[in-house]
């Protein structure tokens, strides 16, 4: 297990959750064992993922639209990541939103 | 010195040439630049840097941006908001994001009634507008509509720095006063829940969002005016709460982390302040996208083919300009 120490974000909606990091594409259906990573913060975007497990984002503040309709949602959700460059497609990961932590399992 | 004299001295610096400070409560893709002066000895803060009021546009603007003082400071007659000569909106210190949340940190009953105002103003201006529903796409009522839209205009944008400009500051140094003291656990334990409310629950079981997020994707929209939007009102009354989960074992843990008198007076104002603004933020974001936007979007198309005037023209007219070519 390495914790990806490097990342940093802000959390707008806390919970933990274990799953499988997935770039956001449209029209997939998620469900709860995804972590879907999003380029663009927008609300058009996290209105489609009720059912993902937890959400990040290397944009997004704590009140913008997308983080309201997150936490609405109860998703756990960092934004504004740093260095979320190391994260890879199919990773299985560990978000802890309320820690602000990323786990590599 | 007056409005002019200010507005003169402002307009005669070259937008390179002015400071830009960077806020850390937005992220940048929301502008987390902004602008500030020194006029004889005042910061003056332009915290929309990419915003230029066409005339148009400063129709509906120009009022209320400029009485907003009235309602917060009404002893202050000194002018404290102007529009430069470029259609940059600026505020002196006292109604900058800044000063407001100092001013309300210290009054947050203040704080309160203002925003109770707003939303029994919002209510208003939701039944106005609904009351001319099957007459809004009617040429025949153009000029009274209007007349409406800015009306309604005037009565929203009163409150626009207290509603749109201070809540990202207000929220960030919320959070940023729990970090002083708590684990960032338990600041994420506890701090989501202030910002919750109606308006976004109501608005997803509606699948009202879907349609607020099309704006997104609009390449007409002006910040007034939304082109191919549905007009819809929409309306959630804000609910008020004092009672929030571990609000007792977070004022322990304060406590036990010595908390100074000044920032446990600030903690508790925030604790009236930040859910306030946050639910009146968020009424004001829904009725000002479908409600009001997309309302003017109508009546601009109407313009357009009444008086064959595309939307660049249109932008150069006052509104009083248009009514009389009607």
């Amino acid at each position: 297990m390495a914790s990806l120490s490097n990342i940093t974000g802000t959390c707008v909606s806390p919970g933990e959750i274990i799953g499988t990091i997935c770039f956001y594409k449209k029209n997939i259906k998620y469900s709860k064992k995804d972590i879907v990573y999003l380029n663009e913060w927008l609300t058009s975007g996290v209105a489609l993922l009720k059912n993902a497990g937890g959400l990040l984002s290397n944009h997004g503040g704590l009140t913008c639209h997308a983080s309201i309709i997150a936490r609405e949602y109860k998703i756990p959700c960092l934004v504004a990541l740093k260095n979320y460059k190391i994260l890879k497609e199919g990773q299985l990961i560990k978000l802890n939103a309320t820690a602000e932590t990323i786990t590599i399992l | 010195m007056n409005l002019e004299n200010i507005a003169g001295k402002i307009s005669a610096i070259p937008i390179n040439k002015i400071k830009k400070i960077h806020v850390a409560c937005r992220p940048p893709e929301k502008s987390n630049v902004v602008l500030t002066v020194k006029i004889n000895d005042h910061n003056w803060y332009c915290e929309r840097p990419t915003y230029y009021w066409s005339t148009f546009d400063k129709s509906f603007v120009e009022i209320p941006y400029l009485d907003e003082q009235k309602i917060i400071y009404p002893n202050i007659k000194t002018p404290l908001a102007i529009f430069d000569k470029r259609g940059l909106f600026w505020t002196r210190d006292e109604m900058s994001s800044f000063g407001l949340l100092r001013y309300f940190l210290n009054h947050p009953q203040k704080y309160i009634s203002v925003m109770t105002k707003h939303t029994t103003d919002v209510k208003n201006i939701m039944q106005d507008i609904a009351k001319q529903k099957n007459n809004w796409n009617k040429t025949k009522y153009l000029k009274i509509n209007l007349a409406i839209i800015q009306a309604s205009y005037y009565k929203f944008y009163r409150y626009h720095s207290s509603v749109f400009m201070l809540f990202d500051e207000l929220a960030w140094q919320f959070r940023r006063l729990l970090l002083k003291y708590l684990t960032i656990e338990q600041v994420n334990s506890y701090f989501p829940q202030f910002l919750s409310g109606e308006a976004t629950r109501l608005a997803l079981k509606k699948g009202y969002v879907a349609e607020r997020s099309a704006l997104e994707y609009q390449p007409t929209r002006g910040v007034l005016y939304a082109m191919n939007l549905r007009p819809r009102l929409f309306y959630a009354a804000p609910k008020f709460k004092l009672h929030y989960s571990n609000n007792t074992k977070i004022a322990n843990a304060l406590y036990r982390a010595k908390i100074t008198t000044k920032d446990l007076k600030n903690f508790l104002a925030f604790r009236k302040l930040v859910p306030v603004g946050y639910q009146i933020n968020e009424e004001a974001q829904y009725a000002e996208t479908a409600g009001l936007s997309a309302h003017l979007g109508v009546l601009i198309k109407l313009v357009y083919k009444k008086l064959n005037l595309s939307l660049d023209k249109i932008q150069k007219l006052s509104l009083e300009q248009i009514i009389a070519k009607l």
